[in-house]
């Protein structure tokens, strides 16, 4: 059992509207660069964009689907790094990556992960740990 | 006070805090599995988890990541220097968060490097009956006035 080194699952999403406004509701963070076009309109780029933090959303659900197309759904994050490393406009494509780098430290697997946009340059780079944290009987 | 303008590193001190509090709904749930696209049965199968040591859905750690993000911002409103999220260091979502709980993310300045212009935080996630749920630590950087972007 656990995950196998070197595999890897993709998934890419367009970020919209809802996603930001979506996430600007549920997380509470309602900061002017990603609700207020002529904020935004002031800075490089000009335009809204979207949370850094959904970018972790996205590599946790890569990493999350990783675990469950190698059949271990009791696999979840325990511990997160990441690094923001550019800005994703509102009508982006985010592919989100999930690879296992190593399948068994004393923690748990080890995911490389990152969020690339749509030229392929990383937005966000990061690891996850991923342990198996329920006990399950059915 | 110094004399200096209030730009960059000096409006924040060790010690400085923001606090939000959100109770995690089961709309709050299936809405961040919808946007993130984590439709792992833990947070959406709820005759599954019955069979589990919890019993009960419960929310993506991610979720709690967007609460932290959140309490960056909400520190950010005290001054008008502008800064980015650079990263986020050793996030570790230490216990469950089951729909209906109440989460406080407690956002505190820890240290500052003034070389790069960042400032660090400590974030501390409890529920309502004050057990740690998550912590981790945020690197905030903050740009220079000219409005240029972080390099690193």
């Amino acid at each position: 059992v656990g995950l196998t080194v070197g595999t890897e699952t993709s998934f890419s999403k367009t970020v919209g509207e809802l996603d930001v406004h979506g996430y600007a509701g549920l997380s509470g963070d309602q900061h002017p660069m990603h609700v207020s076009k002529t904020f935004a309109g002031d800075f490089p780029g000009g335009r809204r964009v979207a949370h850094e933090a959904l970018l972790v959303a996205l590599m946790a659900a890569a990493a999350s689907r990783l675990a469950l197309q190698q059949s271990e759904p009791q696999l979840a994050p325990l511990e997160i790094d990441v690094r923001f490393d550019g800005r994703v406009p509102i009508g982006e494509t985010v592919t989100a990556r999930a690879r296992v780098a190593s399948a068994a430290t004393s923690r748990g697997a080890v995911l490389d992960v990152l969020c690339e946009d749509e030229r392929h340059v990383p937005v966000a780079t990061g690891s996850i740990v991923m342990s198996g944290l329920l006990a399950r009987d059915g | 006070m110094s004399g200096r303008s209030p730009d960059g590193l000096d409006v924040v001190s060790l010690g400085d805090q923001a606090t939000i509090s959100r109770t995690v709904t089961e709309s709050d749930v299936y809405l961040f599995a919808g946007l993130s696209g984590d439709m792992h049965p833990d947070h959406v199968d709820g005759a599954s988890m019955r069979r589990t040591s919890y019993g009960h859905r419960v929310a993506h750690g991610a979720l709690l990541v967007a609460y932290m993000s959140a309490a960056s911002a909400r520190f950010t409103q005290r001054f008008t220097a502008p800064t980015v999220s650079y990263g986020y260091d050793r996030i570790r979502f230490v216990r469950p968060v089951f729909l209906g709980d109440t989460v406080t993310v407690e956002y505190t300045i820890s240290s500052k490097d003034e070389q790069r212009v960042r400032a660090l935080a400590d974030i501390r996630c409890t529920n309502q009956r004050g057990e740690v749920v998550a912590v981790g630590t945020h690197i905030m950087q903050f740009l220079s006035s000219t409005r240029d972007t972080p390099d690193g």
